[in-house]
């Protein structure tokens, strides 16, 4: 509770929760506040100034931009939990056992991590995508691939950490199993940075996708995603500038509200790392 | 007396690898030659200078060190060597138990008092049943001098002996047969210091414990032990009764620490002259007395072979060439 109320008292914290939870509650509720199914044509009104009709105008092919937008929030928060869930899990295990067990293990993991690490993620995803091909699924599988290292290294760090605790020691001594003091004692105490590295990643994971779908590497460009509607938009920049910039302030909130509230948890669990 | 544990040529060399691919190996020897054995519901103090090797001589016992060579006896049976079953682990590790010097970094911030000792309940199997739990720590918590009320309470809402007490708590649950005290009154202020130690000496005649006492305060240890042992760089230099070492000091060493204990007598003469003349010089382990460089009775012989331990009276042991 007294973790909360310091969270609250941060005004940029704040700021950032309030806009994911317009983010979530437009993902959660899309289908009551879309004005229109996004895949819906109207042939009469493309390229439309925002109006009454279409808050947000339409694209070239006469979808609902407002509507494309929430819905592609839908996409965002899949694309976000399922990198997470992935690039999260795989490189929490790899630090946990890189950092818990030390020695040659930690030693091989480490160096396949810095190889990974040795490339930009976007160049890391692309690569991916090249293997397992484009579209969405592809882009989150090499998204959540280039999660994995810098996750391996904060929770490998975040381990080695809580370890030398001396209540790991005692732990040790009153016979606790390895297996339990990791997660009953370890992992616990070294949560704050592996919480506001999982902010963090769910933001990138947006911006990176987006790019993806930007560069036509990402969502199929019929969807409803913000990269790829941003995409679609590239030929009208200079004619039609709304179509793009309404899908590019969705994609900034999104990523601001995750990028402040990340931040507001680090410093309210007075977080080192990262 | 019965003798509980004993320790044989028991020896610890750190090994650090520097310089390109680790190739370089520097050993440093923590812990050398150290023998001495514990008898059953007896406190032996172990003191030394901070480095002196005497915390991870203790850490060896509790197997949080692995030690490079040597033997430790618990009930006749060698268990320096621990790679058996979990089951006869388990029945180790709940016989030999250990107090820490940090009484905040021992406990996890996240448990209640109650459920740091429930844990090594659970580990043992020692009670179950919730409510057979509860009671049972309410005991040990009267044991060691706290209230119940005070089981739900996590441990940066106590004062620092209290959270002592917790890890006394912690430790006496399981009822070893011995406890390993590492500096376990150094933080506290003087006057609980004092409280600390007399619960400790409640629970051990209560009990029938054990201590291995490490300390570097000769005063503590002079209250609580039976039989003292001094060590020095590694080594034991001095092994006597209390009342025989305090009174009868042979080591130079042991000399030079009873006479710089402060007094607790203000009509004494301050003495001015300091203790000990040099600094610690690490580079001597293993290649002549590592104590020659302080030395005031040191010769020729000092500074060319290692002393070996000789035993000067009835249980009265040395390691100097003096006393050969």
């Amino acid at each position: 509770m007294k973790f909360l109320k310091r969270l609250l008292s941060n005004k940029l914290a704040v700021l950032g929760i309030f806009f994911i939870l317009i983010f979530l509650l437009a993902s959660l509720f899309a289908p009551l506040i879309a004005t229109q199914d996004y895949s819906e044509m109207d042939l009469y009104n493309v390229l439309a100034l925002p109006s009454a009709e279409h808050l947000m105008g339409t694209d070239e092919m006469g979808r609902d931009i407002f509507s494309g937008i929430i819905y592609g929030a839908r996409t965002s928060v899949l694309i976000g939990v399922s990198v997470l869930l992935f690039g999260g899990l795989v490189g929490t295990a790899i630090g946990i056992l890189a950092g818990f067990f030390e020695g040659k293990l930690d030693m091989v993991l480490m160096r396949i991590i810095d190889t990974l690490m040795a490339f930009p993620s976007i160049l890391l995803a692309m690569f991916m995508i090249a293997i397992i091909g484009t579209g969405l699924k592809g882009a989150i599988v090499a998204v959540s691939i280039a999660t994995v290292p810098r996750f391996a290294r904060i929770v490998r760090s975040s381990v080695l950490k809580t370890k030398k605790n001396e209540y790991v020691d005692a732990c040790r001594v009153l016979g606790q199993s390895n297996m339990k003091i990791l997660f009953r004692h370890i992992l616990p105490n070294g949560m704050a940075p592996i919480i506001v590295q999982a902010t963090l990643t769910f933001s990138e994971a947006i911006l990176i996708i987006s790019g993806l779908g930007f560069l036509g590497l990402g969502a199929d460009p019929m969807s409803a995603e913000w990269g790829a509607m941003l995409s679609n938009a590239r030929a009208y920049l200079m004619t039609k500038p709304h179509i793009a910039i309404f899908p590019g302030i969705a994609i900034a909130i999104t990523v601001l509200g995750f990028n402040l509230l990340g931040d507001g948890l680090r410093d309210t669990l007075d977080v080192k790392e990262y | 007396m019965e003798e509980i544990l004993r320790v044989e040529k028991l020896e610890k060399h750190f090994i650090k690898e520097t310089g390109f691919l680790k190739k370089e190996k520097k050993v440093f020897k923590a812990v050398n030659d150290v023998s001495f054995h514990i008898n059953k519901g007896e406190t032996l103090g172990l003191v030394g200078e901070s480095g002196c090797g005497k915390s991870t001589t203790g850490r060896m016992i509790v197997d949080l060190i692995q030690p490079t060579s040597g033997s430790i006896f618990f009930e006749g049976k060698n268990i320096a060597d621990r790679s058996r079953d979990r089951k006869s682990q388990l029945e180790i590790r709940k016989n030999i138990q250990m107090i820490f010097q940090d009484s905040y970094a021992s406990l996890d911030p996240r448990l209640t008092a109650g459920q740091a000792v429930e844990e090594a309940l659970d580990i043992h199997r020692i009670v179950t049943g919730k409510k057979e739990k509860r009671e049972y720590i309410e005991k040990i918590f009267a044991d060691v001098g706290l209230q119940k009320e005070q089981i739900d309470r996590y441990p940066h809402e106590f004062s620092g002996g209290q959270r002592q007490r917790i890890g006394i708590a912690r430790a006496i649950c399981l009822q070893p047969k011995i406890i390993i005290c590492d500096e376990p009154v150094s933080a506290l202020d003087v006057s609980i210091q004092a409280q600390i130690i007399n619960n400790m000496e409640e629970i051990q005649k209560k009990y029938g414990i054990s201590y291995l006492f490490i300390s570097h305060d000769l005063s503590v240890v002079k209250h609580i032990s039976d039989r003292v042992i001094v060590m020095y760089l590694g080594y034991i230099f001095e092994e006597a009764s209390k009342e025989e070492l305090f009174a009868r000091p042979l080591h130079p060493y042991t000399r030079a620490l009873v006479e710089a204990t402060p007094s607790t007598n203000p009509d004494l003469p301050k003495r001015n002259k300091p203790a000990l003349k040099n600094e610690i010089d690490t580079s001597l382990i293993g290649v002549c007395c590592p104590f020659a460089n302080r030395c005031d009775s040191v010769s020729d012989i000092c500074w060319k072979q290692e002393p070996s331990v000789t035993e000067a009276a009835d249980g009265h042991k040395v390691r100097c060439h003096l006393y050969k």
